[in-house]
């Protein structure tokens, strides 16, 4: 994990660096506090940096979850599916959107039991639409396909 | 008279139900291992937008203490704490089942809760008013010295890494620089969208980097689920019996004393709570041979502490407006949403809500131990539930509830925006809580700055640090930058020494 530390610290320094230029474009009351901020960013990350090449302060077990990269394929998979979901809400409408969304996850997820998985969802449909819908008034997104 | 109607309202029916909304939404939340409370905070705060600021709050703090204690029911059944908060409760609790008797440690560990629960609230009660006196002596420097010690004892406190907590606290204050300067109006790193002129809404990055980042990384384990064999034996039985109670009255004693302190700490939440009295009992409990093996000790320390630190935890957050846990920096979002700022004017100005709010979270404890209790018996069938069923449910209610916000979509890209970089930080071991925290305190902190600026005749770091309590505050942040690097390089060498010995 060291090397990962390493990365996302160079690449934080960086971004630190553009932002800071970036505020050069602002007043000088509203581009201090940034740029104070940016500071202490750039500096707690050069910081990370040389921790980590220094083997007796060198963090240890950082990180949740599965530790291995092969882990996180799953939860990236689940990421795109859900944001092409989100996309299609604005065409599709909302519900239509999640009852695709959940039937895509399903081997994703390994489903065993399909008939609870089903269930479970019909139940969620219900209970945001109950909530969300009917008592906070919730315009959820609608088909724009059948206003043509 | 004043009293008489703080109690009248709090026992609306409106209040009532809030309070019933969160005990079992909390319960249903904190039992079910991988949901926290900071997630459960975050998914029901879309829906308190529209309410009262009252039964919104109560809605809020009932599911607050109602999942730290529904954190015991995974704990004691599964060995699986729900929360981290009640990972000391699985040690002892899970032993009882194991023989049997998970009506005998579902009890305990509910008398325990409730009890805990309910001394913090009256901590809270008694504590919050006259330290919020504090908050009239401060001025912009105070206010700026404030944030940054929040921020730096959340970031070095409630994270494993001390610099990555620091880090993400950076961050979370430079992103609530996003957004149209209010004095020029110039925007700032709006890169020409109009829609963040208003700033990265704050309720859709909390649900991103709390709950849609938790969905990703149960989908490590997505097809997890556990079997249980029969764990009750015999009739239920609602109460301690007087001998249980006898057994356990010093400790539950001891240990609402301790979760009240360290909730008071900023940074230091229910889990810390829960080691260090789980801990004291096990140095008061010498010679009972049960502890570690199925000790009610155990699950009544364990238990008392982590729910005691659930009031404490919002006197700081109340009077002086740092939040005492990750949850509390939710919710000191939520006091700012519905327009209540922490201090002084809490207690005066807004002194009805305050007091109605505080003895609704009194009587929220209550209603979860008798809530707990009732359907106790049947939690482990919730417990049970596997990830893949979990999933979608967290992932739509995010969704839904960032888009509930304005009814745009672009509060949902914010949410899965944050979602995806929560995720990322997680896995690299930063912790969300001070990017959270970040974002509160950012605009309390950037105020103080350029105030202090405009004040400042000399040098503007001579101007902060010139007042007793600028002083005081900076001491303390120095001394919690010190303490956690003293406490993660030992925790660093002990696990060096673990590998060299294995």
């Amino acid at each position: 994990m060291l090397w990962v530390n390493r990365i996302v610290g160079a690449a934080i320094i960086v971004a630190a660096f553009l932002l800071w230029e970036l505020a050069a474009e602002f007043p000088a009351d509203a581009r201090q506090f940034p740029r104070v901020t940016l500071v202490a960013i750039a500096l707690l990350s050069a910081i990370m940096i040389a921790r980590s090449f220094i083997s007796a302060v060198a963090p240890i077990g950082d990180g949740e979850g599965t530790r291995s990269l092969a882990a996180i394929i799953r939860p990236i998979a689940v990421f795109v599916l859900v944001v092409l979901a989100v996309i299609a809400m604005h065409f599709i409408g909302f519900f239509p959107a999640m009852a695709a969304l959940a039937l895509c996850l399903m081997p994703l997820l390994q489903v065993k039991y399909r008939i609870s998985y089903g269930l479970a969802c019909l139940s969620l449909f219900l209970f945001i639409y109950v909530l969300f819908v009917a008592f906070l008034n919730v315009p959820l997104t609608t088909s724009q396909l059948l206003s043509f | 008279m004043e009293a008489l109607a703080i109690i009248a309202d709090v026992l609306t029916p409106g209040n009532l139900l809030a309070m019933l909304v969160g005990v079992v939404g909390g319960l249903c939340i904190g039992s079910l291992p991988g949901l926290t409370a900071n997630l459960g905070v975050a998914l029901l705060l879309p829906v308190t937008f529209k309410m009262d600021v009252t039964p919104a709050l109560l809605m809020l703090m009932s599911l607050y203490t109602s999942a730290i204690y529904g954190g015991s029911f995974s704990a004691i059944l599964l060995h699986t704490p729900g929360t981290s908060a009640s990972a000391a409760t699985a040690i002892d609790g899970f032993a009882l089942t194991r023989k049997g008797e998970f009506n005998k440690a579902i009890r305990i560990s509910t008398f325990a809760s409730v009890t805990g629960g309910v001394a913090s609230a009256l901590a809270l009660l008694l504590i919050a008013p006259p330290l919020s006196y504090l908050s009239l002596k401060f001025g912009p420097a105070e206010y700026f010295m404030l944030a940054v010690f929040g921020l730096t004892v959340i970031g070095t406190l409630a994270s494993g890494n001390m610099v990555k907590g620091l880090i993400a606290g950076a961050v979370g204050l430079f992103l609530s620089t996003v957004g149209l300067d209010l004095d020029s109006g110039i925007p700032r790193y709006a890169f020409g969208s109009t829609e963040v002129h208003g700033g990265i809404g704050f309720v859709p990055a909390v649900i991103g980097l709390f709950s849609l980042s938790q969905a990703l990384l149960m989908c490590e384990e997505a097809h997890r689920s556990i079997q249980l064999t029969d764990v009750i034996k015999g009739a239920w039985r609602y109460l301690p019996t007087w001998d249980e109670f006898r057994r356990i009255r010093m400790t539950v004693g001891r240990s609402s004393i301790i979760g009240i302190i360290v909730g008071i700490l900023p940074g230091a939440g229910g889990d810390i709570g829960s080691w260090v009295a789980y801990n004291e009992a096990k140095r008061f409990a010498s010679k009972d041979s049960e502890f570690g093996k199925g000790s009610i000790l155990g699950i009544a320390a364990s238990e008392t502490a982590n729910n005691a630190t659930t009031g404490s935890a919002l006197i700081p957050l109340l009077t002086l407006g740092i939040p005492g846990s990750a949850t509390a920096a939710v919710l000191l979002g939520a006091l700012i949403i519905h327009g209540l700022l922490p201090g002084r004017t809490l207690f005066t100005e807004h002194a009805h809500v305050t007091y109605t709010v505080i003895m609704g979270f009194l009587l929220a404890n209550l209603l979860m131990g008798v809530i707990g209790m009732t359907v106790g018996r049947y939690m482990n069938h919730v417990t049970r539930l596997p990830n893949s069923s979990l999933i979608p449910g967290v992932v739509m209610l995010s969704i839904v509830g960032s888009y509930s916000l304005g009814n745009n979509l672009f509060d949902v890209y914010t949410m899965l925006a944050f979602g995806g970089i929560g995720y990322l930080m997680r896995k690299g071991g930063f912790a969300p809580a001070p990017m959270v925290l970040g974002l509160i305190l950012g605009p309390i902190a950037e105020t103080g700055f350029r105030q202090a600026a405009v004040l400042a005749k000399g040098p503007l770091l001579v101007y902060i640090l010139g007042s007793p309590i600028s002083m005081v505050l900076f001491a303390l942040t120095l001394l919690s930058i010190a303490s956690a690097l003293y406490l993660e390089i030992k925790r660093i060498r002990s696990i060096r020494q673990e590998h060299a010995d294995a």
